[in-house]
């Protein structure tokens, strides 16, 4: 089960991610005296949080959509109660694709009481399926792309509200274990400073259940590969981003999330309206069906009856319930669904059926379950890679894997492919060497690890018709350099260049409560440091927010700062009057008065 | 100087019982955090990198009031009563009369730093019953026909003493002890009459100095001499020159006007354009300070070790706040020539 094939809530309104620029380009890193290029937005904080975002729908069951009455609607959905903003956060600036949420707690709260019916720790994870999804631009927001964050909820708690609900009771009742699954679809976001909307954006999302063996950050359903909806002109392809489907056996449905995948008309978020006209026929609708056979590619246009239809998805819909559709299906339909492929079709004026995203070969679809990846030298980390076919756990799958390092070489031991065991899932480890410091004032390399369940002819992975993007879609690490613990930390030698440099490329700590870089300002905030420095990685306020810094240079700094003597408030503390400074100082006055010096240098000639 | 409403001071030496004085110690709490914001306001209204002595001053007031808040719930759970910080009436309006103050007393608004809110707000709020005179000081007479709050905590530390011990019986588990940011001295358990006596007197000599002196016990500048070396622009240090054996003549507390934003004194959320970016900065704040008191109330709630987190939703605030000072506000899409000032009311969610 996932938030698709069981009771779920789904909720709408905008998000603030506040993220700081200057690290964006790798030049700033440089200690330098001219100014970084401050980028968009240089005083960012790294802030990420729900702004009015409210319970819009859902289901308790199949075909039991909430009632009207149901007191989850409306509910606020809001991040922390009692604890810091969580952040968001990229991994590397020549790897900003994989930005991750840390620290969320999210709750879902009754804005009238402030009673809390659901919290949940948000798992760790970076968005995916990054396409261009506002079909008429983005001159106003900036950002013509979205994403989407799929995870869980963790440490899951029901507040006795729930029982009023009759949807929250279904999810809480449907739910082993403590965890809930979640998606969140973000988009519209804003560079421009345009009303209030500056570096906030617009999302949907979607919560239901969680079961044993299910990955962390991604729906192990079917996969449909992004398409083309329509082509108004040669210069403004509507696209339909990926997606995901799932076959709900035992209820009859198909439940398809196109939650990150309708099109938009701008920021605001309309979906692109139906019909709307194309080259080669005006869409009409668009519907989801079962493809006659495996060799249909997208873009073939399909005679009347050809495809198996499941049903007509109304996008006008699409926003109240997080682009979430559940459809019934037929005994006909899932005896077609179990054995050809999926596909979102373009039904054309004359009943014919244009191919706008099908489901991946053979319905295999791989995928890494944690795919972004801090590694210091010599650590290793792990991931996990799922095979489903048709949504099903695919045994004895053979993954090839090959590092995309640059010419420079590899510093990531992989293993060159790995098979699936009987519930679908293979684990690799991925070994970090030193890589030596290449970029200097950038520590470490970004590496990343495309994988896939084919080979080209050449030897290397093949991504067609595999669902994944053979640049996004890959295991990505972030490897720091080497780097022993002084057992004497030094502030010049050891702290301050690493200090001076998050000083440089994060201006709002500098400018608004110390600069890193400078030992004397620095002095008062040591607990303050030491706690931040010393935080779980996954805590709202760990220290650096960018969690960039390898193992062995925090212990450095906390060495450090655990030796450095507590300061002792310099505007508290007594002082006494210092009779031979103040006479010195009167003394020098008195000389320059005497010469006619005034210090203004007006009486040059 | 703040005028304690006689009443008050009346019902502590009334009480017979914990239960008795439970209400009189919240407010005696609310008190304490309500010199905050007026406090963070003008701290937040500094330039960065400008008049950074005179922030730090401020700041490390801020960081004692924080304490004595601390100490307070400390007290109240140590009389079996709950600290009700995460509270709709917790926080006071703005501007209006500090809590035990008395109505036609003074009254406390959020204003950017001046030397006359230095003056005539801070050294008030924090002025002794009988303020020390040390050259270049200004002379201070009051009649004192009113209480003060030196004088509601001392009847407050007789009460205790007289009640003692078996009035002070609430779950220790419960007291706040955290000596990552409070030295153990400064900030202790209360589990009996005797430790109850030490924290009051902590409280009012951090405000007040003692009766003989500017400085508390460890030495530290009491806040009402701190504020007025401020407004005297220079630091008050001992002087064995003159007879008080303090005087202002220490190091130069230099003030640059030029250096402080041009806050909207009072700002009301709702009097700036809806949906602008200083409305959206502000909301943000006060869902900031919302967590703040969320936070510190699991604090005192039993969860001690909470106020680290507390602490970071602290630092979230300043930097909230900061950033909400530097933000030019347009009127209609026009430059109003003033800066959105932080406001300290609740809010749920954030917009």
């Amino acid at each position: 089960m996932s938030y698709l094939d069981g009771p779920r809530v789904t909720f709408a309104g905008r998000f603030l991610g506040d993220v700081p620029t200057i690290n964006n380009s790798a030049g700033s890193f440089e200690p330098s005296p001219q100014a970084p290029n401050p980028a968009w937005n240089p005083g960012g904080g790294g802030t990420f949080d729900f702004l009015n975002c409210h319970v819009t729908g859902g289901e308790s069951g199949p075909e039991e959509p909430l009632a009207a009455g149901d007191p989850v609607l409306g509910l606020a959905v809001l991040g922390a109660g009692d604890r810091s903003s969580a952040k968001l956060v990229d991994l590397d600036p020549q790897w900003q694709f994989s930005s991750q949420i840390w620290g969320l707690r999210l709750r879902l709260v009754d804005p009238a009481t402030g009673e809390e019916l659901l919290s949940g720790s948000f798992r760790v994870t970076a968005f995916r399926d990054l396409w261009t999804r506002q079909a008429a631009g983005a001159a106003v927001n900036g950002q013509p792309a979205a994403g989407s964050f799929t995870s869980v909820l963790d440490e899951v708690v029901f507040g006795p509200g729930c029982a009023a609900s009759l949807v929250l009771d279904a999810l809480r009742r449907a739910s082993p274990t403590p965890r809930l699954s979640i998606v969140l679809n973000l988009f519209g976001y804003f560079y421009n400073h345009v009303d209030d909307r500056f570096a906030t954006g617009a999302m949907t999302g979607c919560i239901g259940t969680w079961r044993p063996g299910e990955p962390l950050s991604f729906v192990a359903g079917r996969r449909l590969e992004l398409g083309l909806l329509a082509r108004t002109s040669a210069a403004a392809d509507v696209l339909l981003g990926p997606s995901v489907a799932v076959v709900d056996r035992g209820a009859s449905r198909l439940v398809v999330d196109l939650g990150n995948a309708y099109p938009v008309i701008d920021h605001t978020g309309g979906p692109v309206p139906l019909p709307v006209p194309s080259a080669g026929g005006t869409v009409t609708a668009l519907e989801v069906g079962v493809l006659p056979s495996e060799t249909i590619r997208a873009g073939t246009v399909l005679t009347d009856g050809a495809a198996t239809i499941v049903g007509t998805v109304d996008l006008a819909q699409a926003p109240a319930q997080a682009g979430v559709f559940s459809l019934p299906l037929a005994p006909a339909a899932a005896v077609a669904a179990a054995q050809r492929p999926l596909a979102l079709l373009a039904r054309l004026p004359d009943g014919r059926r244009r191919v706008v995203s099908r489901e991946t070969l053979d319905g295999l679809w791989v995928r890494a379950d944690e795919f972004v990846h801090r590694i210091d030298a010599g650590s290793a980390a792990t991931t996990t890679l799922h095979a489903v076919r048709r949504g099903e756990p695919a045994a004895d799958v053979t993954i090839h894997l090959a590092s995309r390092a640059s010419a420079a070489g590899s510093v990531l031991s992989v293993p060159g492919q790995t098979e699936t065991g009987a519930d679908g899932t293979a684990t690799i480890t991925l070994t970090a060497a030193d890589p030596g410091n290449p970029r200097g004032a950038v520590d470490g390399v970004v590496e990343s690890i495309g994988y896939s369940a084919r080979l080209a002819a050449d030897g290397s992975p093949d991504y067609a018709g595999s669902g994944l993007d053979a640049n996004l879609d890959v295991i990505v690490a972030h490897v720091r350099d080497a780097y022993e613990v002084p057992p004497d930390p030094d502030w010049a030698r050891d702290v301050q260049p690493v200090l001076a440099q998050y000083s440089r490329l994060y201006p709002v700590m500098r400018e608004h409560l110390v600069d890193l870089g400078d030992l004397d300002a620095l002095r008062p905030w040591r607990a303050a440091m030491l706690l931040a420095m010393t935080r779980d990685i996954a805590d709202p306020n760990y220290m650096p927010v960018t969690r960039d810094l390898s193992g062995p240079k925090r212990a450095t700094i906390v060495r450090w700062l655990e030796r450095l003597p507590a300061a002792r408030s310099v505007v508290a503390g007594i002082g006494f009057r210092d009779a031979k400074a103040e006479a010195a100082a009167a003394m020098g006055r008195r000389a320059l008065a005497q010469q006619g010096v005034d210090g203004t240098g007006s009486d040059e000639e | 100087m703040l005028r304690v409403d006689r009443a008050a001071v009346d019902a502590v030496s009334e009480a017979t019982s914990a239960d008795d004085l439970a209400g009189l110690v919240q407010e005696a709490v609310r008190l304490e955090f309500a010199t905050i914001p007026p406090y963070l306001t003008a701290m937040l209204s500094l330039k960065p990198g400008q008049n950074r002595e005179i922030w730090w001053a401020v700041h490390d007031v801020v960081v004692d009031e924080m304490l004595h808040l601390l100490i307070g719930c400390n007290l109240l759970n140590a009389l079996r009563a709950r600290p009700a910080l995460d509270d709709p009436a917790f926080v006071p309006a703005y501007p209006g009369p500090l809590p035990l103050g008395i109505g036609s007393g003074l009254v406390v608004g959020l204003e950017a730093f001046s030397l006359d809110v230095v003056e005539h707000v801070f050294m008030e709020i924090e002025e002794p019953e009988r303020a020390l005179s040390f050259p270049g000081a200004a002379v201070t007479v009051d009649a004192a026909d009113f209480s003060t709050i030196g004088e509601f905590y001392r009847t407050l530390s007789t009460k205790l003493a007289e009640l003692g011990d078996p009035a002070l019986v609430g779950d220790p588990a419960r007291q706040v002890v955290a000596p990552r940011w409070f030295p153990a001295e400064r900030l202790f358990a209360i589990t009996d009459a005797t430790s109850a006596v030490r924290a009051l007197a902590l409280i009012v000599e951090e405000g007040e100095g003692t009766a003989t002196a500017p400085v508390d016990p460890d030495g530290d500048v009491a806040h009402y001499y701190r504020f007025e070396a401020i407004r005297r622009g220079r630091r008050l240090v001992r002087d064995e020159t003159v007879p008080a054996g303090y005087s202002f003549s220490g190091a130069p507390y230099p003030f640059d006007p030029a250096g402080v934003w041009p806050l909207t004194a009072n700002q009301r959320h709702a009097d700036l354009d809806f949906r602008s970016e200083a409305w959206r900065r502000v909301q943000q704040f006060r869902v900031t300070f919302t967590r703040l008191l969320a936070s510190l109330q699991r604090v005192v709630d039993g969860d001690p070790d909470h106020l680290d987190m507390a602490m970071g939703v602290m630092f979230e605030l300043k930097l909230a706040g900061q950033a909400l000072a530097a933000m030019p506000v347009l009127s209609e899409g026009l430059p109003s020539g003033r800066h959105a000032g932080p406001v300290f009311e609740r809010a749920l969610e954030n917009e």
